[in-house]
């Protein structure tokens, strides 16, 4: 006779699943963010293509505009920092777009499908994804922080920490609301109008090229609403291409709340219809 | 619209050997494992004018069962597949998983597999299943342990680190659908899994099937193949949205039971036609009118789909032990098959 009955084993064989299922949704976050870093690794020209861009804005606004800026090395320092400022501010804009496009990619490919029937909410899907956004877009945007301590006067490791705590923020503002938008298109086409007619010009329009104050009524106003705006206003300011303002350190803590409730959000929104 | 009910719920009924449920490691509920009730969705357009519309659609698929879901292109099988799988909600009408209507409680026991793989090439098989076992939220030494399982049973073990992007097509699938019983699930969906396949590279997908409902994994397929149809114990086939027709295959003489190993088989007075079709087989003529298939003369899945032909067409067959097949509600369902209403 069986020490086992066949009620035990069945018992045995549901606990199992429970134990499963206990498996924090952690391990299931992290191997996501995982999974991310390793995609972008394994494909170098991603990393290039967003890097190379700002590079060489910075470098040649920078060297362009140096002799009819200003007088002083200090303006030519200030303006300096400022597009390093900008640099970053694209670097994230740009890592929190290709992390959009892969959002959508794996739609189109199946695997976002995959992963949302399977057990894991989708919060946790959102989560994985804004983080491993974020992961990629500091880690890049230090290169450029590094780049202003080499070029820039007097940035000591201080201004460079408040620097990267404001890009941190940035990115996990942006990556959520880049998420936010991504999660409803189904198609990688549907979103380029997205990046260029709304979150390009949004960093044109951020006073990473030309400050606020020198702009007309009109295009001072869509700057003043910009949250990018304030982004690089405190990016710079820690740098101390510009004063440091307590108003633009607070919109951008507030964007980096506002981002990833929005995605989380757009995501339930989604699971409802 | 065929004289076919298009919405008709099959309730649990005794079935014959080939397609009896089999022993499932889900809990010891009576429940059906899906259930489907007068379930509708609508898509494409905007919410007030929708440009498509299932349903109404109501069926039960219970434990052990093997069902190919059947129909043209966009007769709505894929559709089908969504809602049961949790991936889409019905506007109307309701599903039940296990006796559960709230999905996120039964996901685990569910695996998906989707028509396109959902798999990323730059990842290694290894690291697909580690990430995939992690998403279905299983701990790392259950992955591992499973993993072993699977490289014996889908025959991937010797590729396991090598990039998914590097694998052929039959083996890519084989790799997705480890992706999706990883965790065991009880209940196994497949949109047209072997339809970028070959023949050679479908035939080891569907071994592997095999082998899984023989293990009691309840699975419902969506297919446009008549072999992989035949491969089932229920067909049930779309059309416009609505279920065409709904069949227990056990119930048409020997689709199933007849194999090479069961013996010969004799196909009595076949007409010119079929005469025709036996010659471009090899099959010979016997004694008098009658033709005989010769065990092993036929692979199974030829001599399946001559069974199926020729039942279509009202022609007698006979097998060894002497059972007589007759034109029964099976055979128009081949029919329409064969005439491609359903494909």
């Amino acid at each position: 006779m069986s020490i086992l009955s066949a009620e035990t084993m069945d018992t045995w064989t549901v606990r199992d699943r429970e134990i499963g299922s206990q498996m924090t949704v952690l391990h299931a976050v992290g191997a996501m963010i995982v999974r991310d870093l390793r995609l972008i690794l394994r494909r170098p020209s991603r990393i290039a293509a967003t890097l190379l861009t700002p590079t060489l804005i910075w470098a040649f606004f920078a060297a362009g505009f140096s002799g009819s800026l200003g007088e002083t090395a200090q303006h030519q320092s200030a303006y300096t920092l400022s597009l390093a400022a900008g640099a970053a501010l694209l670097v994230v804009t740009f890592a929190s777009i290709f992390g959009a496009l892969g959002l959508i990619r794996d739609r189109e490919s199946g695997y976002l499908q995959a992963v949302l029937v399977g057990p894991t909410p989708r919060w946790a899907v959102i989560v994985a994804r804004v983080a491993s956004g974020v992961v990629i877009a500091v880690g890049q945007a230090m290169t450029m922080l590094g780049a202003a301590m080499i070029f820039g006067e007097g940035v000591g490791p201080l201004d460079l920490a408040g620097a990267t705590a404001a890009i941190l923020l940035t990115a996990i503002g942006l990556c959520g609301a880049c998420t936010a938008l991504a999660w409803h298109f189904r198609s990688i086409e549907g979103f380029h109008g997205i990046m260029a007619g709304v979150l390009l010009p949004a960093w044109l329009l951020s006073g990473s090229v030309f400050p606020p104050g020198e702009s007309g009524v009109v295009l001072g106003v869509l700057m003043a609403v910009n949250p990018l705006t304030w982004c690089h206003a405190t990016i710079a300011g820690f740098l101390g291409a510009m004063p440091l303002s307590a108003v633009s350190v607070s919109l951008v803590v507030a964007f980096g709340v506002f981002g990833p409730v929005c995605a989380v959000t757009a995501a339930r929104g989604d699971a409802k219809r | 619209m065929s004289d076919i009910q298009s919405n008709i719920e099959i309730s649990s009924v005794a079935v014959g050997a080939s397609a009896a449920p089999r022993e499932s490691s889900h809990s010891s509920s009576s429940a059906p494992f899906v259930r489907a009730v007068d379930a509708i969705y609508e898509y494409g357009g905007n919410r007030k004018r929708p440009s498509h519309t299932i349903g109404p659609v109501s069926l039960t698929v219970e434990a052990g069962e093997r069902v190919a879901l059947v129909g043209g292109n966009g007769s709505g099988k894929s559709t089908l597949l969504h809602l049961l799988s949790g991936a889409s909600t019905p506007v109307v009408g309701c599903i039940e998983w296990f006796g559960e209507s709230d999905i996120r409680l039964v996901r685990q026991r569910i695996g998906v597999v989707f028509q396109s793989p959902a798999l990323d090439a730059l990842l290694s098989i290894r690291e697909t299943l580690l990430l995939a076992g992690r998403t279905l939220r299983m701990c790392r030494r259950a992955i591992a342990s499973r993993v072993d399982e699977l490289c014996e049973l889908l025959s991937i073990g010797d590729r396991l680190d090598d990039r998914v992007g590097t694998l052929s097509g039959g083996l890519t699938r084989r790799v997705d659908l480890a992706r999706a019983i990883l965790h065991r699930p009880d209940l196994l969906l497949l949109d047209e899994a072997t339809a970028s396949l070959d023949q050679h590279s479908a035939e080891d997908f569907n071994a592997a099937l095999d082998r899984l409902s023989g293990e009691g994994v309840t699975v419902v397929a969506a297919t446009h193949s008549l072999d992989e149809a035949g491969l089932a114990d229920r067909v049930i086939a779309m059309k416009d949205g609505l279920i065409d027709f709904d069949h227990r295959t056990d119930q048409s003489n020997g689709w199933r039971d007849v194999s090479h190993e069961t013996g010969s088989l004799t196909i009595v007075d076949p007409d010119a036609a079929t005469v025709s079709r036996l010659r471009d087989l090899g099959v010979s003529q016997s004694a008098g009118v009658n033709w005989r298939v010769e065990p092993g003369q036929l692979d199974d899945s030829t001599l399946g789909l001559l069974v199926r032909e020729m039942s279509s067409q009202d022609v007698v067959l006979q097998r060894d032990d002497g059972a007589v097949s007759t034109k029964d509600a099976s055979a128009s369902t081949v029919e329409r098959l064969q005439r491609g209403e359903l494909s």
